[in-house]
């Protein structure tokens, strides 16, 4: 082998580093971001972002340990109510509400944890799917503390919404926690992770701990979805029920499965693809939905292995 | 009694949804979450048709044709979706899932976003042991009971039967005999997509119709395998009882029943589960086994 494809190739390796491809995607955002006065595509910007560690804690749940949830809108939707409501209705400062909005997030975790950890497969998928429709009929039946059917709107929102600095906090906080995660995935936890999901008896007999990795993965994965849902509720302004959705359970998914399963910068490019074509799309209301399904359709018909695959190979080829 | 009967009524109904999906789901082992687009495409199609016959009989024979067109769907679905991609069921999971929203909003351009009403099949009450009972409910049981005993004919009288039993068992030993996989799966993919037409079509003359209902009907036959256990058929009956009797009992004794109903089922399930992690009636060690194969 010659030095030359030798250079080749640990350039190569510095291109698909997620550490380095995440950064330079940051960097190049904020350099748009501080010099664009196109507020439509910032705000889309935004909202990828927020999406996107949505869709990175669940791909910490559904593609590392092999959890199919159907119920992260619980820690999305959860948080945001508990961060909404504290602020509105007991006057706490906006940054001491979302904090405790995001360690309810754990609280929301073991209750959606705890009964999971002996099941397996669709079993599994359903008892998470439905967890959060019983809280969706808590908020139904107290319409006037919870907000019921129309949510509740009037708490403070971030930067007092100035949305540059409001993109500026979000972009920080997002990448924080996804370069967070990618490291966590990275480290021994990632590899325990992995070994649960490959097999489960195995390594409970090479003496791993399976209920107290499964629960503190879950956890982990809650605290950061609890996060995207208190970040994109103060960006929004209101709260409602939709956001604990199953609709709202299946967009990470969708997004993951797009981006690819099991990687960490799958997820992301998974958001950006679909929150982008969401919005683009916007100029044919009738057909948006139906072209949004179907690149769906058509990238998990041909590329099984997501967006992320298909590049891979394009690297080795 | 009142309760009791409306409820075994409205059970025998989702026994019939319960069952189509779990002939999908434990032939096939993949979730084809499009089973509720079935249920919504026949009564639709149906109506959509039946001005053209001028005749009597004109509804019945357009919901002849849906059924057809709903198994030629299903056929479809399963030859150019499904089964390349079998052995990844997460994607199978999102892509009809991706596949219903497409069909909704295809039906909400077509048709407007109301609802639609069937005329009932067998108009009037009866009363049976002193509580009156819409006789479209009775004709639901009707169909219901036939078409399980009709699959359960289909199923243990009959060679192609075997070979769907068999492939449920372990593909591979159905392989080995010589049994023609694909064919099987995709007449799994057919006889689902009628019963679940079937059941559409009955039920949406009590309960409204609209594009949006497909994910009530999936939601259901979901909860019902769930209930019953999976890598068994027949425990879908008994469970889609229970939750019939359940759901009327919850909308009859508390006020806002029909918020209620619901989520009590979901927490009885969710408790249900916590204690026999494989449902009422379900194979231990079912899904491992899928994992290996």
């Amino acid at each position: 082998m010659t030095i030359e494809t030798k250079q080749n190739k640990t350039f190569r390796a510095f291109l698909v580093n997620p550490y380095i491809i995440i950064c330079a995607f940051a960097v190049l955002e904020v350099i748009y971001c501080y010099f664009t006065d196109n507020l439509w595509v910032l705000r889309i910007l935004l909202i990828c972002n927020i999406y996107a560690l949505f869709a990175v804690s669940w791909d910490l749940v559904g593609g590392f340990i092999g959890q199919i949830s159907l119920g992260h809108a619980l820690f999305f939707g959860g948080a945001a109510y508990v961060s909404a409501l504290l602020n509105l209705h007991f006057g706490i400062p906006l940054i001491l509400s979302m904090i405790s909005g995001v360690l309810s997030a754990i609280i929301f975790a073991l209750i959606l944890g705890l009964p999971t950890l002996r099941l397996k497969g669709p079993y599994l998928s359903v008892v998470t799917m439905i967890t959060p429709m019983v809280f969706i009929a808590i908020i139904y039946m107290y319409p006037v503390a919870l907000g019921g059917d129309c949510g509740c709107t009037g708490f403070q929102s971030l930067a007092n919404g100035d949305l540059k600095t409001q993109f500026f906090i979000i972009l920080a906080v997002v990448l924080i926690s996804v370069l967070l995660i990618l490291k966590l995935t990275n480290s021994n936890f990632g590899l325990i992770l992995k070994a649960i999901r490959e097999d489960d008896f195995a390594a409970e007999a090479a003496g791993l701990n399976i209920t107290k990795y499964k629960i503190i993965n879950f956890i982990i994965s809650g605290i950061f979805a609890g996060l995207s849902g208190v970040l994109f509720v103060h960006f929004q302004g209101a709260v409602a029920p939709t956001m604990l959705e199953m609709t709202n359970s299946i967009l990470p998914i969708m997004m993951t499965m797009i981006g690819g399963i099991g990687t960490v910068v799958g997820p992301i490019i998974g958001s950006y693809v679909m929150t982008f074509c969401n919005e683009y799309l916007v100029k044919q209301p009738e057909f948006r939905i139906i072209l949004y399904s179907v690149i769906a359709i058509l990238i998990l018909r041909f590329s099984p292995a997501g967006i992320m695959g298909w590049l891979k190979k394009g690297f080795k080829a | 009694m009142d309760i009791i009967i409306n409820g075994i009524l409205l059970g025998t109904a989702f026994s019939m949804m319960g069952m189509g999906f779990a002939l999908l789901f434990g032939v096939g082992k993949v979730f084809d979450l499009a089973y509720g687009s079935y249920y919504i495409i026949v009564p639709y199609i149906a109506v959509a048709l039946a001005p053209l016959f001028y005749f009597r009989f004109g509804l019945g024979l357009a919901f002849l044709i849906a059924l057809v067109a709903v198994a030629v769907f299903g056929y479809l679905l399963h030859r150019f979706l499904i089964n390349p991609i079998r052995n990844r069921p997460m994607n199978i999971f999102i892509m009809t899932i991706a596949l219903a929203v497409i069909i909704q909003e295809l039906m909400v351009v077509i048709w407007g976003s109301s609802d639609t009403n069937i005329p009932s099949v067998w108009a009037g009450t009866t009363i049976i042991l002193g509580v009156t009972v819409l006789n479209q409910k009775l004709a639901i049981m009707l169909v219901s009971l036939v078409t399980i005993f009709l699959l359960w004919l289909f199923l243990t009288k009959t060679k192609v039967g075997l070979a769907i039993r068999v492939v449920a068992e372990s593909p591979q030993v159905a392989k080995i005999v010589g049994i023609k996989i694909n064919k099987v799966y995709a007449i799994t993919a057919i006889v689902g997509a009628v019963i679940s037409g079937l059941s559409g079509f009955f039920m949406c003359s009590i309960y409204s119709a609209n594009p949006f209902s497909w994910m009530e009907a999936m939601t259901v036959g979901f909860l019902v395998i769930v209930m019953a256990g999976l890598g068994n058929m027949w425990g879908v009956i008994p469970a889609g009882l229970i939750m019939g009797v359940i759901e009327t009992l919850v909308s009859f004794s508390f006020p806002q029943g029909a918020y209620m109903k619901r989520p009590v089922v979901l927490i009885i399930l969710i408790l249900l589960l916590i204690f026999r992690p494989h449902g009422l009636f379900g194979v231990k060690g079912w899904v491992e086994e899928e994992k290996q194969v």
